[in-house]
């Protein structure tokens, strides 16, 4: 009998991880296929390694290799972060995009580009996404961080996020030219298009060290989901768990940001949908967030890519078309108590 | 063996002495019931015990050692802490919260072995929870609810279990229950302090009882013996009914 009653989750918890890692990696493989120029994968493939690549192996490596690694990354990102945010503040609508933080940390990749540093040292742009990313994150927990009523929390989230909005505005309104303003607000969009193997390898090491703050937060999240006396009582310390999310979301998210632009709802809506199947617990919620996010992020660069019209979309667009009114049904049925 | 001893301790909260220099101790095998008006500092003296607000004066021992010395885990591993009405914010089933109580025995992602679902199963046998298992927490009643919690306070396996208001909020049946609970913990062995509103209650379950008035413990001891019409009126401020036996003293205001 007890041997019947521990397997039983013991399975659950390890069919769900595995059909969440098999299903990243199959979208990364369509998302390497497909693309506005048909190429023969398996030739291309072949071509990698000669000493002078066919154009199809270009293509394939230095376009679609980087779109797909970026789309996974961010993707699990902003999944992670979005599901240790609201473990933190434990509220299923905290989410970066909406608290600000994507604003923040796009504000200073923003004035980066602005200023020029990024033309100075390439490492400039994240640490610009960055120390966007860590100022709203610090200053949401400062103003709403203790009560964590939704109200306050989203109130602030729009407080930090029409100031950094705005600054960014008064940045492409003295920007030098048009063409810099238009480089600006095609950034800010939000997209995968047209990035680098550079842009992965500048972003991966920082986005690593905030996955991994990330993910070892797990048992204060679950410690915190009875209230913060409970969770001190436990032996969790306070000031190491929101330490920990805030330096792994600003580090994580803010490095996604100044790569991708702003691409919103992710972690809302990620984690969201995968809660009830990991029994609502904040620890087990983060790895299966941040598989779900590299997935459902690949597939809807897929998405953009593959659908038909004369100019391809966006996808923080995207992203933003969909999830806002996801974000309205949640706020609807937090309203009435349902979550 | 004293597992909590309290000696002179005061403490402080945003500049107001909350605590003026209270003594009292808990032994194994004591139940141990905290009383006295809103406002006394029970609640105070309880999250100090627990290592949730700095002490500022006196002495304050847990097994033995000052509490300040002693790691938050470590300390967890010792004093387990029923915070009133605490929140339940993810709808976790029942059995998931009260592994949370394996924390301090975990390493530092908080993963579990064998060993700690055998004590979390013992621990909701023990509250009387075990059938509750699968339920998400939030959906409890109250009394389910308080259940829940004492398992997940077991779970820690503390030689010291504080209790803020256990029964408050809870229907008769349910705090009848909840007492007989933590009366077990106490007769095998443990430890437990517990903040009570309702003296009745409080005589006829508690093995010692004190009274605490304005931040100082003004009489303390048998419970028969605490209870008296002298030590109600000069703690509640009302006159005290009491019945042929001493399980039966009521609050009254004629």
């Amino acid at each position: 009998m007890p041997i019947a009653r521990k397997r039983r989750p013991t399975q659950a918890a390890w069919a769900l991880p595995a059909a969440l890692t098999v299903l990243p990696l199959l979208l990364a493989g369509v998302s390497l296929a497909v693309g506005p120029a048909h190429i023969d994968v398996a030739a291309a493939l072949r071509g990698l390694f000669d000493a002078e690549p066919p154009i199809a192996s270009i293509i394939l490596a230095e376009i679609r290799l980087p779109r797909t690694l970026l789309g996974l990354m961010v993707g699990a990102t902003l999944g992670l972060s979005g599901a240790a945010l609201q473990g933190l503040l434990r509220n299923p609508l905290a989410e970066p995009g909406i608290m600000g933080v994507s604003t923040t940390a796009s504000l200073g990749s923003v004035i980066v580009f602005y200023f020029g540093f990024s033309a100075q040292f390439a490492l400039a742009l994240p640490l610009g996404g960055i120390l966007g990313a860590l100022l709203s994150v610090g200053l949401l927990y400062l103003l709403a961080g203790r009560d964590s009523s939704v109200l306050t929390l989203v109130l602030a989230g729009v407080a930090v996020s029409s100031f950094a909005a705005a600054l960014s505005s008064l940045a492409l309104n003295l920007a030098p030219s048009p063409y810099a303003a238009l480089e600006i607000v095609s950034w800010l969009l939000g997209s995968l298009a047209d990035r680098s193997m550079e842009h992965v390898w500048l972003t991966l090491p920082l986005m690593a060290v905030g996955w991994l703050l990330l993910l070892t937060s797990g048992a204060a999240l679950n410690a915190l989901s009875l209230g913060e006396d409970t969770a001190k009582s436990l032996g969790i310390s306070l000031s190491i768990a929101r330490l920990q999310v805030i330096l792994g979301t600003a580090l994580s998210v803010g490095a996604a940001v100044s790569v991708t632009g702003g691409i919103a709802f992710v972690g809302l809506v990620v984690p969201h949908l995968l809660r009830p199947l990991v029994g609502h617990d904040p620890r087990r919620l983060l790895p299966v967030s941040a598989l779900g996010g590299a997935a459902l992020l690949v597939g809807a660069d897929i998405v953009v890519r593959v659908a038909p019209g004369p100019i391809e979309l966006k996808l923080g667009v995207v992203t933003a078309l969909l999830g806002a009114p996801f974000f309205l049904h949640l706020i609807y049925r937090t309203r009435r108590g349902a979550l | 063996m004293s597992l909590l001893i309290a000696k002179d301790l005061t403490v402080e909260l945003h500049r107001k002495v909350v605590l003026r220099g209270v003594t009292l101790s808990v032994a194994a095998g004591e139940f141990v019931g905290l009383a006295g008006p809103n406002g006394a500092g029970k609640t105070t003296f309880l999250r100090a015990a627990a290592g949730l607000v700095r002490k500022s004066g006196g002495e304050l021992l847990i097994d033995g050692k000052p509490l300040d010395g002693r790691g938050r885990k470590t300390l967890a591993r010792t004093v387990a802490y029923l915070a009133h009405g605490a929140p339940a914010h993810w709808p976790m089933p029942a059995e998931s919260v009260v592994a949370l109580g394996r924390l301090p025995h975990a390493n530092t992602l908080g993963l579990l072995r064998d060993h700690d679902h055998e004590v979390v199963a013992a621990a909701m046998q023990q509250a009387e929870a075990a059938d509750l298992a699968n339920r998400p927490i939030t959906e409890l009643s109250e009394g389910e609810r308080a259940r829940v919690m004492i398992a997940r306070a077991l779970a820690q396996e503390p030689k010291l279990l504080l209790a803020d208001e256990p029964t408050a909020a809870l229907d008769p049946y349910h705090q009848l229950r909840v007492l007989e609970i933590l009366r077990g913990i106490a007769a095998r062995g443990g430890a437990v302090l517990a903040v009570f509103h309702d003296l009745p209650l409080a005589m006829r379950y508690c093995t010692r009882l004190a009274l605490l008035v304005e931040g100082r413990i003004l009489a303390e001891g048998a419970p028969a013996d605490v209870v008296t019409a002298d030590n109600v009126r000069a703690t509640y401020g009302v006159e005290m009914h009491a019945g042929p036996t001493p399980t039966f003293a009521l609050p009254y205001r004629p």
